[in-house]
């Protein structure tokens, strides 16, 4: 005992010293300075900043910005120490707002941006945006996802059209199955990074969702069934193996920028999808997933979010630098940098008027969203990475894995 | 106790005319306390506060982004056991501890007694024995990786060459698969160790034991058998014991090989642990309470080993090992009598099989001595091919054993992709200010401890055990809550005073029995010449006990260097520029692809200066290992 209380006194005299030569103070709420931190999405992520904080800069004498890069798999983590140790960045890049949001660190998009300038953003994107009925976060860069299809392969197997209907979609699969040189009928990818998002787009392809009016159906029979048939998929061979662990990047993508997956899940116009595929010279074309009981076919919107932070005296300089960014000039020239698509009406416009991003915006009203907004996707989608691939492996069980992400939808902690 | 030693300071002395040689004796009784204090305040402030307050935290509702929402009584707990993967995962750390222990244990005695054979070459296969030992564990994890990946795979393409299968395997992603393959790297990088640990305790055995047992006619089986190895049977002990307890180790293992896969079919308490504080539930209460569970259980180990070590009959260390336990004499003797008819019989065929054997000998031993040191070395020929490749080669199917364009421009590039020569000065500076932290503060420790009896010093001895038996993984969450506790995420002070503490019991032990072998006489003869206890240490101690400092300044040095997870927790902060060399190099297994080109050359270049460290200590770490565990 007594060595127990001995111990702990040192650890407190420890403590007190290392206070005194510690971290020193944090961002004390400073008019002019804020702290930018922003996702890392491509090698250009930060030397566009770097040159945006230059020249905002220079139009606001006196003011500067700090920036910091993070990349993805770090994000997370390092938010939350941030939020933990009180040293909030004033404006914060993320595909989550919503817990933010719930704790109250988060400004209304209102007390931000002026009612013209919020305008501008594409309503299902703002709408997205949405805390309990209030917008919190500001649409960032949107990806519209769906189905890429490869030509040549479909042409020896005798194939005119993309597949409409699951039961097409069986059929051409048979047929890629069955020509020579291993090809792989659809790669799909169920592991941790972005398993969620594939899923769920064939889960709407079948009717089904992760909400249906107001309340979570994750576990609604559609679902169920649509988990079923992407386990006869695996089952019958006409994925690659183990989908269930296979991520996007270092999984399906390059097996179709090696001409050997027919189809594949694919984000339309982003680079690092493009960019091997382009290299390969794939002859690919684009669509929506096949349906099943005459769903609605539908593609899949991914939206980050840009953030600010309610700290005293830093609202001015938030402001002035989020409508800094939105000015189209800087706004697009950021989406060009990272091969992402626009959430503002003026940038949609700008960018239909590329004929090759032009495609890629027509499908943009067809995009339907996951509920980034409810707090407890964070959570969820973190679960479902993980455990969602299970469900395809030979023992999985479809019904109990979607059970469980009932379960935790709903307790919604 | 140590406690009561440092406080009579404040006790009022009865007697006025006695107060000056209460002092005195004051003075002296606390002189181990005194001496004591800075490794004992470390160890408090990184071993038990973190430990004391993950228990609270298990007891608390933290919600998702970090925030402690109130009391949450046993929810935490409850929680925990409801969960599904729960037993899947139980049952995945037993098989970890049973196969990669049991497997280890098993390989490395054999290459122990091999090793200790003189043979040309014997040299080269210790060598390539310390690569893996030196490599930062997150290196060789994500070679592993590497060689195991599936179609552009570099085991694949070895064994569809020689026809083992017939397509690619997904040796990492398989469910069914995937843990079998992490075992057996976990076994490929504790095998180094493990065999050290053995052959320092196979040198230790005096030779006229063995010759005693020759000319008495026993043969070299028999000899093995009732001479050698109950005579190794501490070091034995030692190796499973150290391998059991850093099953913790396998975090590393695990999360770099399968972190990114779905599924938990791959994971032990450790990674799962990670997985439900920092990726998917986000809940570090019941993070927290996975890893009492976890402390839990590591303390029944630590008592069983310390039970193992220390019987009862302290004083009878040599009956200890060759007492046979009566039950078990019946059987013991059906078995000798039985293998010896067995040898009998077989006699002829040995006695041929010996005198082929000493016929090839020399160049038997060299050609095994090659094999083995060619299979511990292949995973980091592959990591230098793999650094020459271009992205193309990398992912081509079937994987090429050669880069087509040896592209040593990656070497250069490697500095602009990532800022690697900050990274470099942070883990250097980590290091640097770790080991001299450890010298100044085991140097003084392990003096007082070799020179003085005093009450508490059990106390302290198990202390240090402890904290030589915690790995940092299992305090992971004490560890970084109390990071936020004392604002101290991201601060080199945290970092390196956690270094500092968990090497800190290599060091002690190690300098203790040094020290323990320079006569007391010397002491006192220069105390007598009026030097005080603090010259004593620097002037005639210090100098004689510099080969172990030395080996201690190593020893230390690559594994603060080398250390992963708990800088990837409690020190990772990209803006600032504080991010150490094996936390930044991850970033090359990015989202959207893996540049393993980078990865291995700027790990390639962390590699080359350890090993070279890590063999000129070679020899002194041979003796240096088990005193620890013997004591």
């Amino acid at each position: 005992m007594k060595i127990t209380r001995s111990m702990v006194a040192g650890a407190a005299v420890l403590a007190v010293l290392a206070a005194g030569c510690g971290t020193g103070g944090g961002d004390s709420a400073d008019q002019s300075t804020i702290k930018l931190v922003v996702a890392q999405y491509t090698e250009g992520t930060q030397p566009y900043w770097k040159k945006l904080i230059k020249s905002f800069e220079a139009d606001h004498p006196g003011k500067s910005v700090e920036l910091q890069v993070i990349d993805w798999s770090n994000l997370q983590s390092q938010i939350n120490t941030m939020v933990q140790t009180n040293r909030l960045p004033d404006i914060f890049n993320s595909n989550l707002f919503a817990d933010f949001a719930e704790s109250g660190l988060l400004y209304r998009a209102d007390e931000v941006m002026s009612e013209d300038k919020l305008g501008d953003f594409l309503p299902a994107f703002a709408r997205n945006a949405d805390f309990d009925g209030k917008q919190y976060a500001f649409p960032f860069v949107a990806t519209v996802n769906g189905l890429y299809y490869n030509k040549t392969i479909f042409k020896k197997a005798g194939i005119e059209q993309p597949p409409a209907t699951w039961d097409e979609f069986t059929a051409d699969a048979k047929k890629i199955a069955a020509l020579p040189g291993d090809y792989i009928p659809y790669a799909l990818a169920l592991g941790t990074e972005g398993g969620t998002y594939e899923f769920g787009t064939w889960a709407r392809s079948n009717g089904g969702d992760w909400r249906t009016g107001g309340k979570w159906t994750i576990n609604s029979d559609r679902n169920v069934e649509t988990l079923g048939f992407l386990k006869n998929l695996t089952a019958s061979g006409w994925t690659q193996p183990n989908p269930g662990q296979t991520n996007r990047a270092d999984g399906t993508w390059p097996l179709f920028a090696q001409g050997k997956a027919a189809m594949v899940y694919g984000s339309f116009g982003t680079r690092a999808f493009m960019d091997p595929v382009r290299k390969a010279d794939i002859d690919y074309g684009i669509g929506t997933h096949p349906t099943a009981h005459g769903a609605e076919p539908v593609t899949h919107g991914v939206q980050d979010y840009l953030m600010a932070f309610r700290k005293d005296g830093n609202r001015e300089l938030v402001q002035q630098f989020l409508e800094y960014f939105y000015q189209p000039a800087n706004y697009v020239e950021y989406l060009r940098v990272e091969g992402l698509l626009p959430t503002t009406q003026s940038g949609a416009d700008e960018f239909a008027k590329d004929p090759e991003t032009a495609e890629y915006v027509k499908l943009m009203p067809k995009a339907r969203f996951d509920p980034t907004a409810e707090p407890v996707w964070a959570e969820l989608s973190g679960t479902m990475g993980t455990e969602l691939g299970t469900a395809v492996a030979k023992n999985g069980d479809p019904r109990a894995v979607l059970d469980r992400f009932q379960d935790i939808a709903e307790a919604g902690r | 106790m140590i406690d009561t030693q440092r406080k009579p300071d404040e006790t009022v002395a009865p007697a006025p005319t006695a107060v000056k040689g209460r002092r005195r004796s004051l003075w002296q009784r606390s002189l181990p306390a005194r001496w004591l204090a800075p490794s004992t305040a470390l160890i408090a402030l990184v071993v038990v506060f973190p430990a004391v307050y993950m228990v609270w935290v298990s007891f608390l509702d933290v919600n998702r982004i970090g925030r402690i929402d109130g009391f949450a009584g046993p929810d935490n707990y409850r929680r925990l056991f409801a969960e599904q993967a729960l037993g899947q995962i139980i049952g995945n750390t037993l098989l970890w501890l049973a196969v990669v222990v049991g497997v280890t244990v098993a390989v490395s005695l054999p290459l122990a007694q091999f090793l200790s054979k003189e043979f040309t070459g014997r040299r080269l296969v210790r060598l390539a024995l310390i690569v893996p030992w030196a490599t930062s564990l997150v290196m060789t994890a994500t070679v592993w990786r590497f060689i195991y990946e599936g179609g552009n795979g570099l085991l694949n393409r070895l064994l569809m060459d020689l026809s083992l299968i017939s397509s690619p395997v997904d040796w990492y992603k398989d469910p069914g698969i995937a843990f079998f393959s992490i075992m057996f790297v976990g076994i490929v990088t504790s095998v180094p160790f493990t065999t050290y640990v053995l052959l320092s305790g196979l040198q230790a055995i005096p030779h006229d034991v063995l010759e005693a047992a020759r000319i008495d006619g026993a043969g070299p089986w028999g000899t093995w058998r009732h001479v050698t190895l109950p005579l190794l049977r501490p070091s034995l002990l030692v190796a499973l014991v150290l391998n059991m307890l850093h099953v913790f180790n396998a975090f590393t293992v695990i999360w770099v090989i399968a972190g990114k896969t779905a599924g938990t079919h791959a994971d032990t308490t450790v990674t799962w642990m990670y997985k439900i504080a920092f990726t998917a539930q986000l809940d570090s209460g019941e993070a927290a309470a996975l890893a009492v569970v976890n402390v839990t259980f590591l303390l029944l180990l630590i008592a069983a080993y310390v039970r193992l070590l220390r019987p009862a009959d302290e004083g009878g260390g040599r009956t200890r090992f060759a007492r046979p336990a009566n039950r078990t004499d019946a059987w013991a003797l059906r078995w000798h009598t039985a293998t010896r008819r067995l040898a009998a019989a077989a006699r002829p065929a040995t006695t041929a099989i010996a005198r082929g054997w000493r016929r090839i000998r020399p160049v038997g031993l060299p050609a095994a001595g090659l094999l083995i040191a060619a299979f511990f070395l292949a995973p980091y020929v592959a990591m230098l091919l793999g650094s020459l490749k271009t992205d193309a080669e990398l992912f081509a199917v079937p994987a090429d054993y050669l880069p087509k364009d040896w592209a040593w421009s990656n070497y250069a590039d490697v500095w602009r992709r990532i800022p690697l020569a900050d990274y470099l000065r942070v883990s250097l500076t980590v290091a640097l200010v770790a080991t001299a932290a450890v010298l100044l503060i085991a140097t003084p420790t392990a003096y007082i401890l070799a020179r003085t009896r005093f009450r508490g010093r059990t106390a302290f001895l198990g202390l240090v055990l402890v904290t030589q038996m915690f790995p940092g993984v299992a305090l992971l969450i004490g560890l970084f809550r109390e990071a936020l506790f004392f604002e101290a995420v991201h601060s080199y002070w945290f970092i390196i005073a956690i270094n500092t503490a968990f090497n800190l019991a290599f060091a002690i032990w190690m300098l203790h029995a040094h020290v323990s072998t320079v006569p007391v006489d010397l002491d006192e003869a220069a105390m007598l010449d009026g030097l005080g206890r603090v010259a004593i240490v620097r002037r005639m101690i210090v100098p004689m006990i510099a080969p172990s400092l030395i080996t201690v300044t190593i020893f230390t040095f690559i594994q603060v260097w080398n250390e992963f997870v708990i800088a990837l927790t409690v020190f990772n902060d990209p803006g600032a520029g504080r991010v150490t060399l094996t936390v930044g190099v991850q970033q090359f297994v990015g989202l959207y692809e893996t540049n393993y080109q980078y990865l291995f050359a700027a790990a390639l270049m962390a590699i080359v200066p350890a090993v070279i460290l890590f063999s000129l200590i070679e020899r002194h770490l041979v003796s240096g290992l088990t005193t620890g565990g013997e004591r």
